[in-house]
């Protein structure tokens, strides 16, 4: 069995030696704006290149103007991965959150329908004038 | 503590938890205001009071479920404002949510594997729990939404006892359970305080817990009204209760 003061010497080591992780849901909450600024950066920079390809001017004679409009191609990319990126981290941070609610829930109805299928109120009680199944006894068999 | 009669009154013992001047809030409903309290190491001490007055939401805020909007929450006599539930629990901070918190649709044993994270083993979680509380080793198999009340109330208990807390939060244990079997889990209650284990219990019926606790302190709209002795407060407990 645990010494009493042993346990309470450790207890204020361990509680004095924790890394505090404050703020956890408000960087949840950036990240999500975070991820969604990103996601509309990054198609301004793709619509942006598109744009800017279309505006090269030929030049008689060379391939300059082509060269100009292929370099555009990989800041499209590069804007079209800066959103997908974005679109990721704001699913990440949103959906964890929903989920953990959606996890809850099951748990909490899962909890009534079977306090149903017992015969017990939410609380634990024995509804009027249903079987003793569920009596809390404890002791009587 | 109030008006210096609590533990903190006189010598200054170690505290497992203190809360300073704490306010807490739903949304725009605030619902702890200034709330003072001390635990000390290895005592028991009680919040009761009528439904509503704050008294599951201290525990909460202590768990680290609920940020305080004012105020210090001290841990051992650390600063632990905005520390994260898990962190708090890993390190013996342990809540019993009212309404238990165990898994209907698991069996007692699988219910007892979800304390092999601090990482005992299974056997060793099993044989402790079934040593407290014989009855959950008669019912391992048995799916815990089927047990009684008092038996998953039980096994709320071995579960989180067996993750070997420091500091034990209990929210309203007698709910919804006949008067006998609330007489062994508080007999089982005293019992683990006697083994080091802090505890702060939350109750409605106050008889249920005066018998076993060290410190009690009534709660009535947000506010630690009195603090004190269970004897002390007896008297006090049918004003608080009937507003007299």
């Amino acid at each position: 069995m645990t010494q009493p003061i042993d346990r309470a010497e450790q207890f204020k080591a361990e509680i004095a030696d924790m890394k505090l992780k404050t703020g956890r849901a408000r960087v949840e909450s950036w990240l999500q704006i975070v991820g969604v600024v990103l996601m509309v950066v990054g198609i301004a920079i793709a619509f942006g290149a598109y744009s800017a390809s279309l505006n090269v001017t030929a030049t008689p004679g060379t391939n300059v103007d082509l060269l100009d409009s292929n370099s555009y191609t990989p800041l499209a990319i590069a804007g079209l991965a800066i959103s997908v990126t974005g679109g990721f981290i704001f699913l990440r941070y949103s959906l964890a959150r929903f989920l953990r609610f959606w996890l809850l829930r099951q748990v909490y109805e899962q909890r009534v329908a079977i306090d149903d299928a017992a015969g017990r109120n939410s609380t634990g009680e024995l509804r009027r004038g249903e079987p003793q199944r569920g009596v809390d006894a404890v002791g009587t068999s | 503590m109030l008006n210096g009669d609590g533990p903190g009154g006189g010598e200054r013992p170690d505290r497992a938890l203190e809360l300073r001047n704490v306010d807490a809030a739903y949304g725009t409903i605030t619902v702890l205001r200034g709330v003072d309290l001390i635990v000390p190491f290895g005592q028991v001490v009680a919040l009761l009071g009528p439904n509503g007055g704050g008294k599951s939401t201290v525990l909460r805020v202590v768990s680290g479920l609920l940020p305080v909007t004012g105020g210090d929450v001290y841990v051992a006599g650390r600063r632990v404002n905005g520390a994260a539930p898990d962190e708090l629990a890993r390190h013996g901070v342990c809540l019993i949510p009212e309404g238990k918190g165990i898994f209907p649709n698991l069996s007692v044993r699988e219910n007892l594997w979800m304390a092999t994270h601090t990482g005992r083993p299974l056997n060793d979680i099993e044989e402790i729990a079934y040593a407290r509380f014989p009855r959950l080793g008669e019912r391992r198999k048995q799916l815990a939404g089927t047990l009684s009340g008092g038996e998953q109330q039980m096994l709320a208990m071995a579960r989180a006892l067996a993750t070997d807390p420091a500091l034990l939060l209990l929210d309203e244990l007698s709910m919804g359970l006949a008067p006998l079997v609330v007489e062994q889990l508080y007999e089982i209650v005293a019992q683990v305080a006697t083994e080091g284990v802090s505890i702060l219990v939350v109750e409605q019926f106050a008889r249920a817990v005066l018998g076993i606790v060290d410190w009690v302190g009534i709660m009535l709209r947000g506010r630690i009204t009195n603090f004190g002795t269970p004897a002390a407060m007896e008297a006090e407990l049918s004003t608080a209760y009937l507003g007299e």
